[in-house]
């Protein structure tokens, strides 16, 4: 008779999938609102070739020891073309910032750059977004603080604004470097 | 007026579905014929009933009548005929009318092509499909009636989200549907035969139609679907396994399976129960497809009506109708009995290999798209599964299942000769081995897998034909005969051939694009050639032009290769003034062989575009190949056992009596 409960299965499956459902539609979620899961944890370990001929590669230890700005662009990405003197100004204040260029060509990144002005140390290249998918990133431009421990600790999924440096990043900055 | 005839035959047509739900089942179990032959009535009237409701919010549409709150919110005057009418289903009221609507044709069709039916089964088929009528035209009517009005009415309407103004999306849900909701008619089949206590070749026989018909709509429905994902959203991507995409894929491979188990019980009287159990499931996972799409519980690209009020209607009504049939199932399913005997390796085998791959398939992607939910409801956090994770889990089952399709058809019933199945397969192996290694040779990326893709594709091709060519003993007998014996062949015979040399133009085409997919997204100026798949491409301008209810840019990309002009594509970005929203319209030339794609993204306000090129060598072949196997399907379906010569059930094969 045991394999009479081989019947009962899918009844018992459904049951329990129905609660789930039941609990997230009580919930009051907003399944629009991907949040940002990394904060507080761990950033992903990388490696990443460099845009530059010559340049470093850009790893996890590039942001060990010393509060780091991570930003994802590409040269295709209009709303980067309008964050990018933030990033400039974020250089000039002398703060650790490194560049992911997310799929893009290597020489439109660079010519991109040597127009605009490149505040990046290093810049890793990730031509089909495998440290985007990594990072979670769900477009570009984003950008993360990482603190000397190597833990994410704010992830902005829009353009900065003069607001965000002034207001969050650069008082975040100091704060974590303390 | 015309709203109150159609909110009123909406109110009756519940009333109706009421009546089809419970006097044909009571008379099934009274044997009062009058009750039972009620079913019928009920069902071509409530077929009418919502046929003059869908008409009557068709015309508020037509006419832009907006004291129509559903036709204020999704309609505009200025909107072109065709987007008035198709809008009609663009929206969550009217989308669940026309399920509604399609239901009850299933039902009229029932009532209609039942003549050597049972009165009994007939009666009771009715009755559940009255049943889930039921439950339909209540949730249309308590919580998304699409007649409400509007005092007072608009000047003009809000328009309907531009993403479906376009033909490929008018008739996606009309196809998805068919295919959806004709799973109703097999799983209102499958409960019949559980109340009866009996299922047999006949009644595989009689479900057989409503069954292929299902899967060749839900077929197109889908290959609909990725093609208008493919031009319209601009990603150059097909498949993005996206909630929504899956909700409807589940069932489609979950009735792939049912129409493979099917063929054992009707040919050789076995996997009863599991066959039941698939055409509850099948309907189930439509139910649920339709559960993750209305409720919002999923994060997706199609957001649809996120009302809380609504996903649990849904939600109860999938666990009554669902956990009505399993409980049932629970219950009398293992009084059944096993039926027929069979070696391992036979046919029968092959098509229990072909379940059980495909059933582990669904639960792979059944698993994928609720394991956010779960987690986040778990206090687990927040996590989205993508392409990896189905690169990583799907493709290894597929690919043995893929690879078995053509071996199935040389396996005798009962006892089959594995080694003379592979035998007759030589040359086909051989050539679709000679593909991979080619492959091997030419794939930029993911060398191994593009390698496998070509090589089943090929196989699967082939050997599609190969057994054609044995069945009609081509090059054994003069051509004439051969000729002869093609046009004699059963039509189910043949629609296999078809379906399954489809299914290897799809895998040809899914893997061409996977493998040697170019993609360029560069921010071009005007007149400065950029190097993309061997070509050169220039943008020469950029004009703005109107539409009827949009603003347009339109780019003109010369593709050029040694200099001379290959062709020009002319990709759009709408602005629909109405709703404030861009779309873009992808440019696409397709070759035999390729298809050259660009789409036209924003400007950089300094003389520059953004333009996405991508070059997609045998993508037409993904969409091709599935609407051949959607043919392959429909040639069996005109198959002469289908049609007349339906079986007699004997006295012998009375119900089983119980353990």
């Amino acid at each position: 008779m045991s394999n009479r409960w081989l019947f009962v299965l899918p009844l018992l499956m459904l049951v329990i999938m129905a609660g789930f459902f039941a609990y997230a539609l009580t919930q009051n979620r907003n399944p629009g609102d991907i949040g940002a899961p990394l904060v507080g944890h761990k950033a992903p370990v990388i490696e990443l070739a460099p845009l530059h001929e010559g340049g470093a590669r850009l790893t996890s230890s590039d942001w060990q020891g010393k509060v780091t700005v991570v930003n994802f662009f590409a040269s295709w990405c209009a709303p980067c073309l309008v964050e990018h003197p933030l990033f400039l100004r974020l250089k000039s204040e002398g703060v650790r910032l490194h560049g992911i260029n997310y799929r893009n060509k290597p020489e439109e990144a660079k010519a991109w750059l040597a127009r605009l002005g490149d505040p990046y140390e290093r810049i890793g290249v990730d031509p089909e977004g495998k440290a985007g998918v990594e990072f979670g990133i769900s477009g570009v431009p984003e950008t993360l603080v990482i603190d000397r421990a190597g833990i994410v600790r704010l992830h902005l999924r829009r353009p900065i604004t003069a607001d965000d440096v002034n207001g969050t990043i650069l008082p975040m900055v100091r704060e974590l470097s303390k | 007026m015309s709203p109150e005839l159609g909110h009123y035959a909406l109110v009756l047509a519940l009333c109706v579905a009421a009546a089809q739900g419970t006097l044909p089942l009571l008379g099934a179990r009274r044997g009062d014929a009058g009750m039972m032959e009620l079913g019928r009535t009920a069902a071509l009237a409530q077929c009418a009933l919502v046929a003059l409701a869908f008409a009557a919010l068709v015309q508020a549409y037509v006419v832009s009548d907006f004291s129509v709150a559903n036709v204020a919110r999704n309609s505009h005057t200025a909107k072109p005929l065709l987007y008035k009418i198709t809008g009609t289903w663009g929206n969550h009221e009217g989308s669940m009318l026309l399920w509604a609507l399609i239901l009850a044709l299933f039902g009229a069709g029932v009532a209609a092509f039942s003549g050597n039916l049972p009165a009994t089964l007939r009666a009771r088929v009715l009755g559940i499909q009255g049943l889930i009528g039921l439950g339909f035209l209540a949730f249309i009517l308590f919580t998304s009636n699409p007649f409400e009005r509007l005092d007072p009415p608009p000047i003009d309407g809000d328009d309907l989200n531009p993403l479906l103004q376009d033909p490929g999306l008018a008739f996606h849900p009309p196809l998805l549907y068919l295919g959806y909701v004709g799973f109703s008619v097999t799983f209102s089949f499958a409960i019949a035969a559980l109340i009866e206590g009996r299922v047999d070749a006949a009644w595989a026989r009689w479900v057989r139609p409503w069954t292929l018909a299902s899967w060749c709509f839900l077929t197109l429905g889908i290959a609909l679907g990725s093609w208008w994902a493919y031009y319209e959203l601009g990603w150059g991507g097909f498949w993005f396994w996206d909630p929504v995409e899956n909700a409807s894929f589940m069932p489609w491979l979950l009735g792939t399976a049912l129409l493979h188990s099917a063929v054992v019980t009707e040919k050789r009287d076995a996997l009863k129960s599991w066959t039941l159990l698939l055409a509850i499931l099948a309907f189930s996972l439509s139910l649920l497809g339709t559960f993750l799409v209305r409720s919002g519980v999923l994060t997706s690209v199609h957001a649809f009506a996120q009302d809380p009020a609504r996903g649990m209607f849904i939600l109860a009504f999938l666990i009554v109708v669902t956990g009505g049939g399993l409980t049932l199932y629970a219950w009398r399913a293992p009084r059944l009995g096993s039926g027929g005997l069979f070696a391992p390796l036979s046919r029968e085998g092959g098509l229990v290999f072909n379940n059980l791959l495909l059933a582990t398939l669904t639960l792979t992607v059944f698993l994928g798209t609720l394991y956010p939910l779960a987690l986040d409801s778990l206090g687990g956090g927040r996590v989205s599964v993508g392409p990896p994770f189905y690169a990583a889990t799907f493709i290894p089952l597929a690919l043995p299942l893929l690879a078995a399709v053509p071996v199935g058809p040389f396996l005798a019933w009962k006892r089959g000769d594995l080694g003379l199945a592979l035998k007759q397969l030589r040359a086909v192996g051989a050539l679709a081995l000679l593909a991979g290694i080619a492959t091997l040779f030419i794939a930029e990326r993911s060398v191994v897998l593009a390698a496998c893709g070509i090589a089943v594709a090929v196989w699967l091709i082939l050997g599609a034909l190969r057994e054609l060519a044995r069945r009609i003993q081509l090059f054994a007998v003069p051509p004439g005969d051969s000729l002869r014996r093609l046009v004699g062949l059963p039509r189910a015979a043949m629609g296999m051939t078809i379906a399954h040399a489809g299914l290897g133009l799809t895998v040809l085409g899914i893997t061409g694009v996977s493998v040697w997919q170019t993609e360029t997204i560069v921010a071009m100026k005007p007149d400065t050639p950029v190097a993309h798949a061997g070509y050169a491409v220039t943008l020469e301008g950029v004009q703005t032009l109107r539409g009827p209810n949009y603003i347009v840019e339109r780019g003109r990309l010369v593709y050029r290769r040694d200099g001379a002009v290959v062709t020009t594509l002319e990709p759009e970005r709408r602005l629909y003034t109405v709703q404030r929203r861009a779309t873009t319209e992808a440019a696409i030339r397709t070759t035999v062989f390729a298809d050259l794609y660009a789409t036209l993204g924003e400007s950089d306000g300094q003389g520059g575009w953004t333009v996405r090129l991508y070059h997609n060598p045998l993508a037409p072949w993904i969409w091709l190949g599935a609407s051949i196997a959607a043919l392959g399907g429909f040639v069996s379906l005109s198959d002469r056992r289908l049609r007349i010569g339906a079986p007699r059930r004997t006295r012998t094969a009375a119900a089983q009596p119980a353990e």
